[in-house]
């Protein structure tokens, strides 16, 4: 079993394979070898762990994905397809939604990263600057000079 | 408010009001020093057109006057607007840092922007609507990302082509993939399935988005040359290229692409279905100056090119549709398939080529040394030629096969079909010929697809294919519009003894059902669990005893002997005549009897 301590001081016990999902805390276990000292994590709070355990614990029984896997990865089009429990599981506020995406760069898992990612690209995905403002609630900030700017690059696209 | 504006407002203009009128002053007696008061004298010209008050210099005096009170006026409201705009874009800005999304670091935002960026159904949404342009118009920071994201910007297709220089630019040096193409390209069910754009569709209720997306293919096909002359220079960059011309000047697409591409990796030239099929004879014969070398997916449909070609060297995938070849052989195609030793996926579809007695002597084929094509995962025949092809490649016995096999499959059927003997369903239709179909699953999936036209002078359905391939795994059967009679119906079930689905419909000879009544002497389709008949006059007494035999008989024989014989637990009645009721009231005292009133006829039962 591995202890882990979230940055709100809570601890966590969680197996070995769970917390192993973390490259992170992988690594980690790999350098200090058997121990009981706990594992620190100061950038990730009590919630925001708690769901992401959930996540490596769903997940444990599944292989690592290789490096040529997150090659591949990149260079084919991506779908922004995710699975029926993962969709399930990310159905949350947008808050907590950015922290576990925070947390799985963090903790270097990259499955989660790639859930989180994809479901903000659905959020985003055929909407106008407009809709995508309203959504994440981001004020127009540009200036008028930049705005005139942009609307002159966009004047093609706005016909269209 | 006003009490706090109106005090502040005559300082500012009389201080703006006394700057201006000294430049101006300056200006009239010719001192113009500084570009910005071109600018005021052309202002005062274009308001003062006649000079009409020459004679009067005081009129032309309040004239002046009033024309630098105006331009003050509308400098003041100018500059205001600016830094006020200025100021507010930096309170604005303080407060975006402050929000949930703020909190992603560039980084993460920029693999957010590539995931949208690179996903298919991206390309379907309006430009305004899509990335990257959208992304670049939400805030500064994210403007800022967006911009610094190569990948969002290397798509150029019909829709964003008169902003492909910014595009160029903004991808930097990554690679570019180019498309021409209409919008239905981008709607094949798999896309749909794919990416799931249903948002698009809900905005697209009066369709008039998909017309302006259309209007952007045809504006860009129109000037294909110039847009692709643009692209050229860039040309080492090219890594797809994906053009469906949709005019009958579809060869002038092919003879722009003269040069050659070093790191081409997919090409795709294809026409409408309803061009039909192209002569060899129109082939962009100097296609890149057959220069191609990390070309690996070839994509002609409606177009050709002949098949001694060096394009053809080292493809992981190609697909020929639609083209008659009048100079190139079969065996060239052979031989092309020879130089991709690595080819993964294979569709063969609508090929013509010249008969093999214009060949050699003779008009039968020579089977040459199969090809190894040892990574093939799947493979679509669709062509006369079908049968002779596959005889001709080696492929793994993992390939998935889908394949036409035409009225030859008796001269030229080859010995082994991949997955032939797993054919776990059979679709047997009558109409003007037979069409018959099989087919392997594994799992969900489909791993063969066989699919025959047979020309039969005479009704012996399935007996010519039973003597070429087997069906030791089929399970399902199906057949339509059956004119056969009882002796070669109890023929067909005889071959087939695996069977436990049997779905008969519109049966022209009725009384063929008695083949299936167990009788000491006959036990045809022993492990039959569920039949289903449809559009066919059931006779009770026929039906009754199929049933009846089918539960009795197969419990005692199966105690007795243990041969694997199972009873009939299921019987689908679909479009019963009225009358018939009768018979389904008696029935189902003896067995489940499922009514169908359905027009589909089932693939799958």
């Amino acid at each position: 079993m591995v202890n882990l301590v979230t940055s709100d001081n809570e601890s966590f016990t969680v197996e070995k394979a769970v917390a192993s999902r973390s490259v992170l805390i992988k690594n980690m276990l790999e350098d200090v070898g058997e121990s009981d000292q706990p594992i620190p994590l100061p950038n990730v709070t009590a919630s925001v762990l708690k769901k992401v355990l959930e996540y490596c614990d769903h997940h444990k029984n599944e292989p690592m994905p290789t490096s040529e896997d997150l090659a591949a990865e990149d260079t084919r089009k991506r779908t922004t397809d995710i699975g029926e429990w993962d969709q399930k599981f990310i159905q949350v506020d947008q808050e907590m939604l950015f922290e576990i995406i925070l947390a799985a760069n963090y903790l270097d898992i990259k499955p989660l990263l790639d859930v989180g990612c994809k479901t903000v690209a659905n959020m985003i995905k055929g909407k106008t600057p407009e809709e995508i403002r309203k959504l994440f609630n981001i004020v127009n900030d540009f200036t008028p000079e930049e705005e005139a700017q942009i609307k002159k690059e966009n004047e093609w696209a706005e016909d269209r | 408010m006003e009490d706090i504006l109106l005090p502040a407002v005559p300082k500012l203009i009389q201080s703006l009001y006394h700057h201006i009128s000294c430049k101006l002053d300056r200006d009239w007696d010719g001192d113009i020093g500084e570009i910005e008061l071109d600018h005021i004298y052309e202002y005062y010209r274009s308001h003062n057109p006649d000079d009409a008050n020459n004679g009067n210099p005081t009129i032309q005096s309040l004239e002046k006057e009033y024309e630098a009170l105006k331009l003050t006026r509308d400098l003041a409201a100018k500059a205001v607007y600016s830094y006020t705009g200025q100021l507010m874009s930096a309170v604005n800005y303080k407060r975006s840092q402050l929000i949930p999304v703020q909190r992603l670091p560039e980084e993460l935002l920029s693999i957010i922007f590539g995931i949208v960026g690179s996903s298919r159904g991206n390309y379907r949404f309006p430009l305004i609507k899509r990335e990257p342009l959208n992304l670049t118009a939400v805030s500064r920071t994210w403007r800022e990302v967006a911009l610094n994201t190569p990948r969002l910007w290397t798509k150029i297709d019909a829709f964003n082509a008169r902003i492909a220089p910014l595009f160029i630019k903004r991808s930097k040096q990554l690679p570019l993939q180019i498309e021409i193409v209409p919008t239905s390209f981008y709607s094949s069910p798999d896309d749909v399935e794919e990416d799931n754009s249903d948002d698009y569709s809900e905005d697209d209720s009066d369709g008039s988005e998909h017309l302006n997306l259309d209007h952007a293919y045809w504006s860009q096909v129109h000037y294909f040359s110039q847009f692709i002359e643009l692209l050229i220079p860039h040309r080492g960059r090219w890594s797809s290229l994906t053009l469906q011309p949709t005019s009958r000047r579809r060869g002038t697409f092919a003879r722009k692409l003269t040069f050659p591409v070093f790191h081409l990796e997919t090409f795709c030239l294809t026409s409408p279905g309803w061009f039909g099929v192209v002569d060899e004879s129109h082939s962009a014969v100097n296609l890149f100056s057959e220069v191609a070398p990390r070309l690996r997916d070839l994509h002609l449909a409606g177009h050709c090119l002949p098949l001694s070609s060096a394009i053809f060297h080292g493809l992981t995938s190609l697909h020929l549709e639609r083209i008659r070849y009048n100079r190139s052989s079969v065996y060239q195609l052979l031989r092309a398939l020879n130089e991709c030793p690595d080819l993964e996926k294979l569709a063969l579809i609508e090929l013509v080529f010249p008969p093999f007695s214009a060949i050699h002597a003779s008009s039968a084929p020579i089977i040459p040394k199969p090809t190894p094509l040892h990574s093939l995962q799947k493979v679509v025949l669709r062509l006369p030629t079908s049968s002779f092809i596959l005889r001709s490649i080696h492929p793994p016995p993992t390939v998935h096969l889908e394949m036409d096999v035409g009225d030859h499959f008796q001269a030229y059927f080859p010995d082994t079909v991949p997955n032939a003997s797993r054919i776990g369903t059979l679709f047997v239709k009558l109409s003007y010929n037979y069409a018959i179909s099989g087919w392997t699953l594994d799992g969900d999936e489909k791993v063969l697809n066989l699919e025959f036209d047979y020309e039969a002078s005479r009704p012996d359905v399935l007996r010519s294919p039973s003597r070429i391939l087997f069906f030791p795994c089929l399970e399902s059967l199906a057949l339509r519009c059956l004119g056969v009679n009882i002796s070669t119906f109890a023929e067909i079930l005889r071959n087939l003894p695996t069977i436990t689905t049997l779905s008969l419909s519109e049966v022209w000879f009725p009384p063929i059902l008695a083949s299936l009544i167990i009788t000491p002497s006959s036990h045809l389709a022993p492990r039959l669990r569920t039949l289903r008949i449809d559009r066919t006059p059931l006779r009770a007494s026929t039906i009754v005893k199929v049933v009846k035999s089918r539960l009795s008989q197969v419990s005692v024989r199966a105690s007795e002997s243990e041969s694997g014989e199972v009873p009939l637990d299921r019987l689908i009645l679909s479009r019963c005549y009225e009358k018939d009721h009768k018979i389904v009231a008696e029935l189902a005292t003896h067995i489940k009897i499922v009514m169908e009133d359905s027009n589909e006829f089932p693939l799958f039962l």
